[in-house]
């Protein structure tokens, strides 16, 4: 909830006030003092850990390029390991876990990484290189940035841009968006399906197993964009975490538009060092077995999460090897690659087999997740009364609320659908006329304030990557 | 930075439109409630804030038991005595003393008469002895100034469940209202036009219980003393020193109540010793014969509230005592007060054909 709070809000244009007023070479030191303050006020337990993984990393990164072969090979070991101990301790042990851990333990090792294979140069500078690490706006759920792309932005110091910092509070208005009056709002049917289930059962499971996955989608799109737009604000680019994944059209696709940044860092730092594709066919399933493996892992301890990342691979894996016969499927039913009856086939088809992955994903257990996706075929049938005050609007939400969702929902798809057109939104309201984007901010800004799902009588929802 | 002040000013411009808009969304949004309503909570404080300024010389303050008790155009009509009633459905005491320190920056009474039901337990579950519910529609109808702050911080500090922002911010807390918003939620500039009884609210039933019985001397020697709740004694000791820094008057009253305890009147007695204030218990035999009370007819149900009549007794009875013994003079001609005496003679009226 930190990042939809007020007093982070404050604490964001204290920061940009001084940011601003600051000497041009000087205002990194603002971007470090509120990553300072943002800990003290928000998270005040597990600091200890975190500054001594900066430390280690950073000493581990000075000495590196002094060094060779295997002593060299070894301190990045060493490196490697001490940053995951915490890490391991959080994640299967009881220690107090600190701020964002899972990502920044990927953003130190990266740099460690690029340091040893000499990408990029060492940064001398300590208070420097915990701005990197510690960079508030994006800190507790990424995106898990490169050094080479956001070290020197952070260092630079940027002049005020009109342009950008209005786009910034675009990405801000949107952020609340997705995560108030979508994220949260599915959420309430989604916990109260998976919380009494077998209760519910069926279509009810349906339900909320493809709310779930549009949950999750906005839950980590909304920090993704409110990371990006507080960053805009102080002229930072941020990377992007996602392209409209449910657009995607295989699993393959899917996964180039999911969580990019981690997605990418697997790739970069795990599977291509296994070999890639580089090995043969067979290599290259198990080094994709391997991948999605430790995706799961990283995402918790838990067996459903390892078979998550399995379900993954195989879904890849199979994809490919049946890919010529599904082509051939496609052509006898007439639908040629360019047809749009058969990319909403497989993008419907995308959807759900994504959506089985997480119903495992956001199930009590493994065992749990597999009783769910049994009742959604063996108890498959439409339930009279479905609509009614003793069918779905019985979950949480009643009938206007869901309206609301659906909207919503429908806002997002047609959002994403113009970027897969490489359409950018807010571009466009900003260079509309002053009174007509006015009233485009300050009715979304009270339509979100009237209708998300938040405050008094809601149990307020963290957001779901903040846990991992 | 030059080149950057037109749009610095757009800024500026944006924000005072989009919080003007937020507050009058709010605003609709807000649970109020008005002269239709059984306790009109909201019609009381918006009516307060439209009286002419040092008019008024004494406030009735408490809980549903003063509101339903003291009636100004009572005490108006039979002494000249200009009052108003800001006593409100379950005010805590906190309420009590942040609606004191909000009135006397408009008005400046010479007595506050304060019923002493809440420092009572009431509402165990909550650590303010009142609901959310309550506590909420009397401070939302108080204008935003440092005073509100206060009492928002305050509240806060003792009801986790609460959040400070909200009290700025009313749409985090009344947000969700939007499915169930009625006509009365869009109107509220003409219903907030409705305060001539000055806070005090109109019950008609009588079902006083028969076996209620006064208290006498006898009672009080033979038990001892009940608490106050502690934080609600801190802010009546606040609302003491509240009174004494701007010499304003305080006067302890506890209206009828069916099995009102001695212990607790005898608590209220000593305090009122301690602090040199007087304390009036209606439930007292001496008070309650003197007021011309008559349980059965008078109260409206055996929770305290009293009824039309009783009120009319009690507010006679106290304005009779502030003039007489504590030399409150009145008078005749007061505008606020003379325009609404044909308004409750109506509905005093309307109320005896009931």
């Amino acid at each position: 909830m930190i990042y939809i709070s007020i007093n982070y809000y404050l604490l964001v244009i204290a920061a940009l006030v001084l940011y601003y007023l600051f000497p041009m070479g000087k205002r990194w030191i603002v971007l470090l003092v509120g990553n300072i303050c943002f800990y003290l006020l928000f998270y005040k337990t597990g600091w200890p850990i975190f500054l001594v993984t900066i430390v280690v990393s950073f000493a581990v990164g000075i000495v590196l390029p002094s060094l060779k072969d295997k002593v060299r090979d070894a301190i990045l070991a060493i490196g490697i390991i001490a940053v995951l101990i915490p890490w391991l301790g959080v994640k299967y042990g009881s220690w107090i876990v600190p701020m964002g851990i899972s990502f920044y333990t990927l953003q130190i090792t990266s740099y460690m990484v690029d340091v040893y294979h000499g990408k990029i140069e060492p940064e001398k500078n300590i208070a420097k290189y915990m701005l990197f690490t510690s960079f508030f706006p994006q800190l507790i759920q990424g995106p898990i940035p490169r050094y080479s792309q956001l070290a020197g932005q952070l260092m630079e110091g940027h002049e005020f841009d009109e342009r950008k910092a209005v786009k910034g509070f675009c990405y801000i208005i949107w952020g609340f968006f997705l995560k108030l009056v979508i994220a949260d709002k599915a959420a309430v049917i989604v916990d109260e399906v998976f919380d009494n289930f077998p209760t519910y059962t069926g279509i009810y499971v349906w339900l909320a197993a493809g709310l779930y996955s549009i949950q999750l989608y906005t839950d980590f799109l909304a920090c993704t964009k409110l990371a990006q737009g507080v960053s805009k604000l102080f002229g930072i680019e941020v990377i992007d975490n996602f392209a409209s994944p449910f657009l995607a059209v295989s699993i393959k696709d899917y996964w180039r538009r999911w969580h990019i940044s981690l997605s990418t860092w697997l790739r970069d730092y795990l599977y291509i060092p296994l070999g890639g594709n580089r090995k043969g066919k067979v290599r290259r399933y198990i080094n994709l077995a391997i991948t999605f493996l430790i995706s799961g892992i990283w995402h918790g301890s838990q067996i459903k999460y390892l078979a998550w990342g399995l379900i993954q691979a195989v879904y890849q894996i199979v994809g490919e090897l049946t890919e010529g016969i599904r082509d051939r499927i496609y052509k006898c039913l007439g639908m040629d690659s360019n047809s749009k009856v058969r990319k909403t086939i497989k993008r419907i088809i995308t959807f759900w087999l994504v959506t089985f992955g997480l119903l495992i994903f956001r199930a009590q257990n493994l065992i749990w997740g597999l009783e769910m996706i049994k009742d959604m075929f063996v108890n498959f049938k439409v339930i009279p009364g479905l609509l009614s005050d003793e069918g779905i609007f019985a979950l949480g939400l009643e009938w206007k609320e869901i309206l609301v969702l659906i909207l919503a929902i429908y806002i997002l798809w047609l959002v994403d659908k113009a970027h897969e057109c490489k359409m950018s939104i807010s571009d466009r309201v900003i260079d509309m006329k002053l009174p007509v984007r006015w009233g485009i901010y300050i009715v979304a800004i009270i339509a979100i304030m009237v209708l998300g799902t938040y405050g008094y009588g809601y149990s307020a929802q963290d957001f779901i990557y903040g846990g991992f | 930075m030059r080149k950057h002040a037109g749009f610095a000013i757009r800024v500026a411009c944006f924000v005072l439109l989009t919080g003007f808009i937020v507050s009058i969304v709010n605003y609709i949004l807000s649970p109020k409630k008005y002269y239709d309503d059984e306790w009109p909570t909201t019609a009381t404080y918006k009516g307060f804030y439209q009286m002419q300024k040092d008019t008024i010389d004494v406030l009735f303050l408490g809980s549903s038991h003063a509101a339903s008790s003291f009636n100004p155009q009572e005490v108006y009509n039979s002494y000249g005595i200009k009052s108003y009633n800001i006593g409100c459905e379950g005010q805590s005491v906190l309420v009590s003393y942040y609606w004191l320190k909000e009135a006397i920056k408009y008005q400046s009474p010479k007595f506050v008469v304060f019923d002493t039901f809440m420092l009572f337990d009431h509402n165990d579950d909550n650590p303010l002895n009142s609901s959310e519910a309550c506590t909420r529609m009397a401070i939302d109808a108080m204008n935003m100034s440092t005073v509100k702050l206060n009492a928002a911080n305050d509240i806060c500090k003792y009801d986790n469940s609460q959040s400070f922002y909200s009290y700025i911010f009313k749409n985090i807390r009344f947000h969700s209202r939007w499915t169930m918003l009625k006509e009365q939620d869009f109107n509220y500039k003409n219903l907030e036009k409705h305060y001539e009884l000055k806070g005090y609210t109109v019950l008609t039933h009588r079902i006083g219980n028969p076996y209620y019985e006064p208290n006498s001397e006898s009672d009080y020697v033979s038990c001892g003393y009940e608490e106050m709740l502690p934080l609600m004694e801190m802010y009546l000791d606040k609302i003491v020193d509240l009174c004494n820094e701007n010499n304003i008057s305080l006067i302890l009253v506890k209206t009828p109540i069916y099995k009102w305890e001695s212990e607790r009147h005898n608590t209220l007695e000593r305090y009122a010793s301690e602090k040199g204030i007087y304390f009036y218990d209606f439930n007292d035999i001496q008070v309650y014969e003197d007021s011309g009370l008559v349980y059965l007819d008078d109260m409206s149900d055996n929770d305290g509230h009293s009824n039309i009549w009783g009120a009319q007794k009690m507010s006679t009875y106290i304005a009779g005592l502030l003039y007489n013994s504590f030399g409150l003079t009145g008078g005749d001609g007061y505008e606020q007060w003379m325009d609404t005496m044909e308004y409750y003679s109506n509905i005093y009226e309307a109320c005896m054909k009931e």
